[in-house]
């Protein structure tokens, strides 16, 4: 039923989309999208495209977890670490990767490095402010516990304060790797000629291709919402669940 | 503001050799003050943005890239070229310090472009035909053009194609010279061209034709005299224009002179169709598109003198 619910709201919203699509000139309707995906598919542009664009991503998130994750566990447990690196943190955080673009066709040149790169900088800082912010949080009274029974250094570290902050953890992956697939579009702005993000500035650039900049739309929605169910499993974990009261 | 007292907006994408387009028109009071205002004058950050406002209807009037307009023409956009922007005005960039003396040299290098939209694009497609360069002789990299230069600084490219002035910038400075100048080898070579919205034209013809008697205009008060150029130099790099530094613009216009030319802005059948041929060539369009789809000459036939001295802010 529930899910029943949730087709009918897309259905609903393609509905509205049609409608306002009907008459503009720009504005693709469903159907042109789906023409044009269709086309996409043929050629085999698609296949491609996504390839590319989930390539980076995995790499740019994959190197953002390894990084971000201990540097947040470090900050979040020692507050010498986090006065050294929080307002360098907090300082870099709002800076869109756009602004990066320059800087990164510098270092990486142009290829796949420099996509990769700022999508590892999307996902990298709200990483390491969930992972601090899950490490701070874990609750006094289960460290004073431990202590009591005798539990301290890694051990304290390894029962108490990892398996207390994973939830928070597990929560901010989901959103960074949501942020990194945000990103796509700006990553892949950096001389290449593949990938999502590609799709849409190249459709855009064509003369009238609209349908083919809102099914790049529609395919990166589609793949951010596969990514995110999949990360949700994460959430299912028996090390996690007594965080989670409702089920997902 | 027209006659009529209905504003047109008068866009211009990023890039400056569009000069006389802008020349007419301006925003902030202190330029309003020293040209004709028969439009307002808006900088759109990207030729889609620009694009997209012509298509809305948004913008009635634009300097927009030649194959663009062709191609929204064929798809039934009611847009028309009345006159020509400028003529020349893109460069292929290299390294100082690189061996590249001609196109030649180029083969199996890495070749910034700002998209295979672009007539830039034309321009390297031209060279390579014109060098015995096959397609997969060059890798052509899309790049937008602020970038380019540091795209060269850091070996990324080993040439770059744009328009100006982000070639100049790099051999402003220091690390870059320039390989080929549309000038030398394609001298007639359109890049922007002044389009207007049909409805203006039906509605407002005298407001297109007092457009187009002042882009040219200001094409042949660029070409009377050099401290022209200066002081046209000085108006567009106001923060409110290109917002470019005036030194840049200054190169560009004079270094040398007809690096950009703004003399010469007759529309020409056998010009356009043969660029509409490159650009079938080149996959930007996909059947041949008919001249009067996309043009309307009368506004260049009836064109009268207008006398103008802007002066600089």
């Amino acid at each position: 039923m529930t899910r029943l619910l949730s087709v009918g709201v897309l259905m609903g919203l393609a509905a509205v989309w049609w409608l306002a699509a009907s008459g503009s000139v720009i504005f693709p309707t469903p159907p042109q999208v789906l023409r044009g995906m269709a086309e996409l598919a043929k050629n085999g542009m698609l296949v491609r495209h996504v390839t590319a664009s989930l390539y980076r991503v995995t790499f740019g998130y994959g190197l953002a977890v390894l990084l971000a994750i201990p540097l947040g566990i470090l900050m979040g447990w020692s507050p010498t670490a986090f006065t050294a690196f929080n307002p360098a943190v907090q300082m870099l955080r709002p800076i869109s990767p756009i602004a990066w673009i320059p800087l990164a066709i510098l270092w990486f040149g142009v290829g796949d490095l420099g996509p990769t790169f700022l999508v590892f900088l999307a996902s990298f800082f709200p990483l390491v402010v969930g992972t601090t912010s899950g490490v701070q949080m874990v609750g006094r009274e289960y460290i004073r516990a431990a202590q009591n029974f005798g539990i301290t250094g890694f051990k304290l570290f390894r029962t108490i304060i990892v398996p207390g902050a994973l939830p928070t953890i597990i929560t901010s992956m989901r959103v960074a790797l949501g942020v990194g697939w945000l990103v796509v579009v700006a990553a892949e702005m950096v001389g290449i000629n593949s990938g999502l993000g590609y799709l849409i500035i190249d459709s855009r650039n064509a003369g009238m291709r609209y349908d083919l900049v809102v099914a790049g739309m529609i395919i990166i929605g589609t793949i951010g919402l596969l990514l995110d169910v999949v990360m949700r499993r994460l959430e299912t974990l028996k090390e996690v669940r007594w965080r989670f009261v409702r089920g997902s | 503001m027209n006659a009529k007292g209905e504003r047109i907006d008068i866009a211009q994408g990023t890039g400056m050799p569009g000069m006389p387009g802008m020349t007419p028109a301006a925003d902030a009071e202190s330029i309003a003050a020293r040209v004709p205002q028969i439009a307002r004058y808006v900088r759109y950050g990207g030729w889609p943005e620009l694009k997209e406002a012509m298509i809305s209807g948004k913008v009635k009037a634009a300097m927009m890239l030649a194959p663009m307009v062709m191609d929204l023409a064929d798809k039934g956009v009611p847009v028309k070229v009345v006159a020509l922007g400028h003529r020349s005005g893109a460069v292929i960039m290299v390294r100082k310090d690189s061996p590249y003396r001609s196109f030649a040299d180029l083969k199996g290098k890495r070749i910034a472009i700002p998209s295979r939209f672009a007539v830039d694009h034309l321009f390297v497609r031209k060279l390579m035909a014109a060098n015995g360069l096959k397609d997969g002789d060059l890798t052509m990299v899309e790049l937008s053009p602020p970038d380019m230069p540091t795209a060269l600084m850091a070996d990324a490219v080993d040439a770059y194609a744009t328009g100006e002035p982000f070639g100049a910038k790099a051999e402003m400075d220091g690390y870059a010279r320039v390989l080929y100048m549309t000038r030398d080898v394609w001298p007639t070579y359109i890049c922007c061209v002044l389009t207007v919205r049909q409805e203006l034209i039906d509605r407002h013809p005298e407001t297109v034709q007092l457009l187009v008697d002042h882009v040219l205009a200001a094409g042949r008060w660029l070409e009377t005299s050099p401290e022209h150029r200066t002081t046209a130099a000085r108006i567009a790099s106001h923060p409110s224009m290109f917002n470019q530094a005036f030194e840049l613009i200054k190169w560009v216009m004079e270094r040398p002179p007809d690096r950009v030319t703004y003399g010469d802005l007759r529309l020409m059948r056998s010009e356009f169709d043969e660029l509409m041929r490159l650009c079938l060539d080149a996959k930007i369009i996909h059947r041949p598109i008919e001249y009067s789809t996309y043009v309307d000459e009368r506004f260049m036939k009836n064109a009268r003198p207008v006398d103008m001295n802007p002066t600089a802010p």
